[in-house]
């Protein structure tokens, strides 16, 4: 369905305040008499009402009006919110994220809602919602329009007596929506002649909401026929907070008898704010009236695409300024060669500032998981808790939206496979409650990422077995405990006794691995039986950018990531290349890669070759090459699909001379240097 | 018969490989490029040169003699690369090939456009969109998609010593 400017705008905005919700109701977990957190979360809920009526998502309106109440509830200290409310309120705000996606409401979808607004008055203590409280929608989703109202009410004096609060109805009117209140005390007495039980002042109050006049008139509904209640409309859109400002300093020195004049003075500024403002502020100002704490006003939402058409042309920037620098290099012109320089500098920080823009604290995705693992826990049986460090490391943004998957599956797999049941855990003398430990930090020049659980670890001998079954392992083969938890990332693995709907399907070890490892990462998992397991991620900082070393081997160039490689060394050709050979390394004979015969390369070997020692899933390997030209960082472009089937070759980098190397992934050459070795026996 | 031949009307890039002329429909071409330094790309067909460096992207390079099975092209002033658009998986990707000679761009009258001939089960035809006549000469529409689906190589020289004997509808 065709959604306009400002509804997209709401759902861009409510998206951020539910997820914001979302943290505050677990942080409300630990800390549930944090009034703070109430009030954030009570906020929240109240602008995705107010806006959601505004931009015609009325049945989001209507549901989360019902989340408002009960927040309202505990807001004022009524209610305390349990667990299984807090539950409620999380099951609750999924609901409005799920309405949130379209205006219309189909009747599953009000049946569903309907269920959990019985479910939230019941928690409430109510039973029905009855007119006093905060009035909800007279008929249906129909009439809601936001509206300056300008109330005033002056109780009886014996109002106590009669056992109504005027306080009481003071709080329900301001609950409706954005409000000052101006206190009019002129009448009462000095202390000594104060008389608590009798009330001798009266209040102004105007504000902004979309409860419409019947609503506000229930407020009263007890008091109506004895107190004086005036309820006026001042404008028939929503005004902004500062201009309930403006209408509370015209009202304050009002006298009671001084009605009209007050009216015709707010009326005056009704008149001026609507003919300056534009349309458009008019429907975003009542909905902004109320920002959620936290939300920085000095940023702007940006569309991941012109962000890349941004990087990709700094990218080329960068490549046709390292060529003109090779050519002024290489000239006599001085003046050509300083220029040059400038524009090398100022490219190379316009690089890094272009890349940096596109990182964002990898925190933003703790909620999410922390989110999980309650959830799941429960739903296991278990009992856990999500600890997380590091929140502000800062990650490509691609690398974080891909990385999300894979590190929902490892939690799932560290509750259901790692965590044992609480029964199990006292008798192993550990504590009842499991931790799950996620740890991100920047370690030169990459991204950590080190999830832990004191959970039972893995059981090696049950997966030596199982990787036997499989064929994984061949029979007689010599496994040491490291090499059987590689076994766990083999496709087609799996040691669940049953394919718990929880985990396993679909998802598994090895499309993590994949996943990292398409992100240019490392993985790798470490178990102590009995007490737990480490789960290592390493990735580079950005996927745009390599930190490379080039090579050339015949005339054709190669890049090989700087992470992986460990060393330099040499030796004298005898014969002619072949794919893989050996070559002493720290005291053993390690295999050697030729890139010379693996890719065909034309031409004749050199007298000598360079091997750069490289570390592939912590085995070494030497990868033979002609000359090793230098440490580059080059702008990585993808491979056309054409090529989908060259695994091991990561992409493509342009030269300072215009020609194009190949970026290679070592462990999938390495990969392919073995497959090709056992083909041709 | 008429009506398939009319969409294939319009305007077409010329181009030689050997004595043989062939077209381009002009909507697919994007730019003609001087033979430029080609970067192999290893474990590649044979008839994949390899990629070259347009703007910064490398676009990979087909030698489209060798995938038509007439010879290969040889390097010479006159030998071009043309980078097209093609339709690979419902996505559009920016591809080349490698030609002896680029010509002139023609309007292509559909009445001269013949089907290609079908020689019993050979499928040699199929690379084709037809074959044109203009001045005296056939000109061999490629049909630029088909030719990049697959890794699949034709043999043309044969099937070529049957086209001259199809009379061109009138």
């Amino acid at each position: 369905m065709q959604l306009d400017q400002g509804a997209k705008a709401f759902q861009e905005e409510a998206l951020e305040l539910l997820g914001d919700a979302e943290e505050v109701l677990l942080a409300l977990e630990g800390s549930p008499h944090d009034t703070g957190l109430v009030d954030r979360l009570f906020r929240a809920m109240h602008t995705v009402k107010g806006s959601g009526a505004m931009f015609g998502f009325d049945e989001v309106a209507r549901f989360t009006h019902e989340v408002e109440s009960l927040l309202d509830l505990a807001r004022s200290g009524a209610l305390t919110l349990s667990s299984d409310i807090l539950s409620l309120l999380l099951v609750s705000r999924d609901h409005i994220l799920k309405l949130m996606a379209t205006t219309g409401a189909d009747a599953a979808d009000c049946a569903a809602s309907d269920a959990l607004m019985a479910k939230l008055r019941a928690a409430a203590g109510r039973s029905e919602t009855p007119a006093a409280l905060a009035a909800g929608p007279a008929a249906g989703p129909a009439e809601k329009i936001a509206a300056t109202w300008w109330v005033r009410y002056r109780p009886l004096p014996s109002t106590y007596h009669s056992g109504a609060d005027p306080m009481g109805l003071l709080d329900e009117l301001a609950g409706l929506g954005l409000s000052r209140t101006v206190l009019h005390a002129e009448a009462l007495p000095a202390v000594d002649a104060l008389d608590p039980e009798i009330v001798a002042v009266w209040w102004d109050m105007v504000l902004v909401t979309d409860a419409g006049e019947a609503a506000l008139r229930d407020v009263f509904l007890f008091v109506e026929d004895e107190h004086d209640v005036a309820v006026t409309r001042l404008a028939e859109v929503a005004l902004r907070a500062a201009d309930l400002d403006d209408f509370a300093a015209i009202l304050e020195p009002a006298a009671w008898g001084g009605a009209d004049a007050a009216l015709a003075a707010m009326v005056g500024r009704v008149n001026e704010v609507l003919t300056l403002r534009m349309p458009m502020e008019g429907a975003e100002s009542a909905a902004a009236g109320e920002r959620p704490a936290g939300v920085s006003t000095s940023s702007i939402r940006v569309e991941s695409e012109r962000l890349d058409k941004l990087v990709d042309l700094v990218g080329e920037l960068v490549i046709i300024q390292s060529r003109l620098q090779q050519r002024a290099a290489s000239s006599e012109d001085a003046q050509g060669r300083a220029i040059a320089e400038d524009l090398a500098r100022v490219a190379s920080r316009l690089r890094d500032e272009t890349l940096h823009i596109r990182m964002v604290p990898i925190g933003g995705i703790f909620g999410t998981l922390r989110r999980l693992v309650r959830d799941l826990s429960g739903d296991l049986g278990k009992q856990a808790v999500f600890e997380a460090e590091g929140g502000d490391t800062e990650l490509d943004k691609s690398v974080i939206d891909r990385l999300k998957d894979p590190l929902v599956h490892i939690l799932r797999n560290s509750l259901d496979h790692g965590l044992e049941d609480p029964e199990t855990r006292q008798a192993a003398g550990k504590p009842a409650l499991g931790t799950v430990r996620l740890r991100a930090s920047h370690e030169s020049g990459e991204v950590h990422i080190v999830i832990t659980d004191d959970g039972g670890g893995v059981n090696i001998e049950r997966v030596r077995q199982k990787a036997l079954e499989k064929g994984i392992l061949a029979p007689g083969e010599e496994a040491d405990d490291k090499r059987v938890l590689e076994c766990l990332f083999e496709p087609g693995f799996s040691t669940a006794k049953a394919v718990s709907s929880v985990s396993g399907r679909g998802v598994g070890m090895d499309v993590v691995k994949q996943v990292i490892e398409s992100l240019r990462g490392r993985v790798t998992l470490e178990s102590t039986f009995g007490q737990g397991a480490r789960l290592t991620i390493r990735l580079p900082l950005t996927l745009a950018i390599i930190d490379g070393i080039q090579v050339k081997v015949g005339r054709e160039f190669y890049i090989l990531p700087l992470a992986s490689v460990v060393a330099c060394q040499e030796r004298v050709c005898e014969g002619p290349a072949v794919p893989v050979d050996s070559i002493p390394w720290r005291d053993h004979l390690t295999p050697c890669v030729s890139l010379r015969a693996l890719l065909g390369v034309a031409g004749e070997r050199p007298r000598y070759e360079r091997i750069i020692m490289a570390s592939v899933e912590s085995e070494d390997v030497g990868l033979a090459v002609d000359v090793v030209v230098g440490q580059q960082q080059a702008v990585i472009k993808p491979l056309s699909d054409i090529y989908k089937g060259l695994d091991f070759v990561s992409g493509t980098a342009v030269n300072g001379d215009g020609g194009i190397s190949l970026i290679l992934d070592v462990p999938r050459l390495v990969r392919f240097a073995t497959a090709t070795v056992t083909a041709t026996g | 018969m008429q009506e398939q031949s009319a969409h294939l009307a319009g305007r077409f890039l010329t181009l030689t490989l050997g004595r043989e002329l062939f077209a381009l429909g002009i909507d697919s071409v994007r730019e003609i490029l001087d033979y430029t330094e080609v970067t192999r790309i290893p474990q590649a067909p044979p008839f994949m040169r390899g990629v070259v460096n347009v703007r910064g992207a490398a676009v990979p390079v087909m030698d489209l003699a060798q995938k038509l099975g007439l010879g290969q092209v040889a390097q010479t002033i006159n030998t071009r690369i043309v980078i097209m658009e093609v339709a690979r998986e419902g996505e559009v990707s920016m591809v080349g090939v490698l030609a002896d000679s680029v010509k002139e761009v023609l309007e292509i009258d559909p009445a001269t456009i013949a089907p290609p001939p079908a020689m019993g089960d050979s499928a040699e035809g199929a690379c084709l969109r037809g074959i044109a006549s203009h001045e005296g000469r056939f000109i061999l529409m490629l049909d630029g998609n088909r030719i990049f689906a697959t890794d699949a190589m034709y043999d043309l020289g044969s099937m070529l010593g049957t086209a001259a004997e199809a009379a061109p509808v009138a």
